[in-house]
């Protein structure tokens, strides 16, 4: 799924260890996030939009047809 | 700072539990099969000298499943999907080798040699499934 997690976090100058510690996730996990190799669950993809304070659908792109 | 000591003081602790149960299967699996099969005391002394090395390495895989359960959703999705892709391919060797043996192509062989081969074929599985997510690059900031 693609996202602007890293733009977003690049915005901010948050490193992705320093975003993995906010998030409880390890920091490959959010590098395989912006990579679009892993899809978030759905409490972590909430995690993401509050911390950023940005709904999920203005952080995650969805398109049904990669399904 | 809080989260980092948690984490590293419960990864000590894991790896404390596993490399002690490891340790402890492999001297337990060497004086099973160097001394514990000379010793003539009966079935139920076998029985004992046998399960020697089971009760160190379940030991292990209980830590080791302990650490799957504090792993974050990415890890635990690799660990399962290699799991997964283990037992698959485990179960088609399985029964390959059956029934090569069924057509007398193969002799038998010892169970213990499944062991071995779910371990190595594990190895290969979360190796593959941890590349497929995370590749080859590093650290990016």
């Amino acid at each position: 799924m693609k996202n602007k997690l890293k733009v977003l976090r690049a915005e901010r100058g948050c490193s992705q260890e320093a975003l993995s510690k906010q998030l409880g996730v390890s920091r490959q996990t959010i590098n395989a996030i912006e990579r679009g190799k892993f899809d978030p669950s759905l409490p972590l993809a909430f995690k993401i939009s509050l911390l950023f304070e940005l709904s999920i659908e203005d952080i995650f792109e969805y398109f049904p047809n990669e399904y | 700072m809080k989260y980092e000591k948690i984490d590293f003081i419960w990864k000590k602790q894991y790896l404390k539990r596993f490399a002690l149960g490891m340790i402890s299967f492999g001297i337990m699996m060497a004086f099973t099969l160097f001394i514990g099969k000379k010793i003539e005391g009966g079935i139920w002394v076998n029985v004992i000298i046998a399960m020697l090395p089971v009760i160190p390495f379940i030991i292990a895989m209980s830590a080791y499943i302990t650490n799957i359960k504090t792993m974050d959703e990415m890890w635990k999705k690799i660990q399962s999907d290699a799991l997964i892709m283990t037992a698959l391919i485990t179960i088609v060797l399985c029964l390959s080798f059956g029934m090569l043996q069924v057509m007398n192509v193969i002799g038998t062989f010892s169970i213990f040699y499944v062991f071995m081969l779910i371990s190595i074929i594990w190895s290969f599985c979360f190796a593959y499934t941890a590349y497929k997510v995370n590749g080859l690059e590093e650290h990016e900031e």
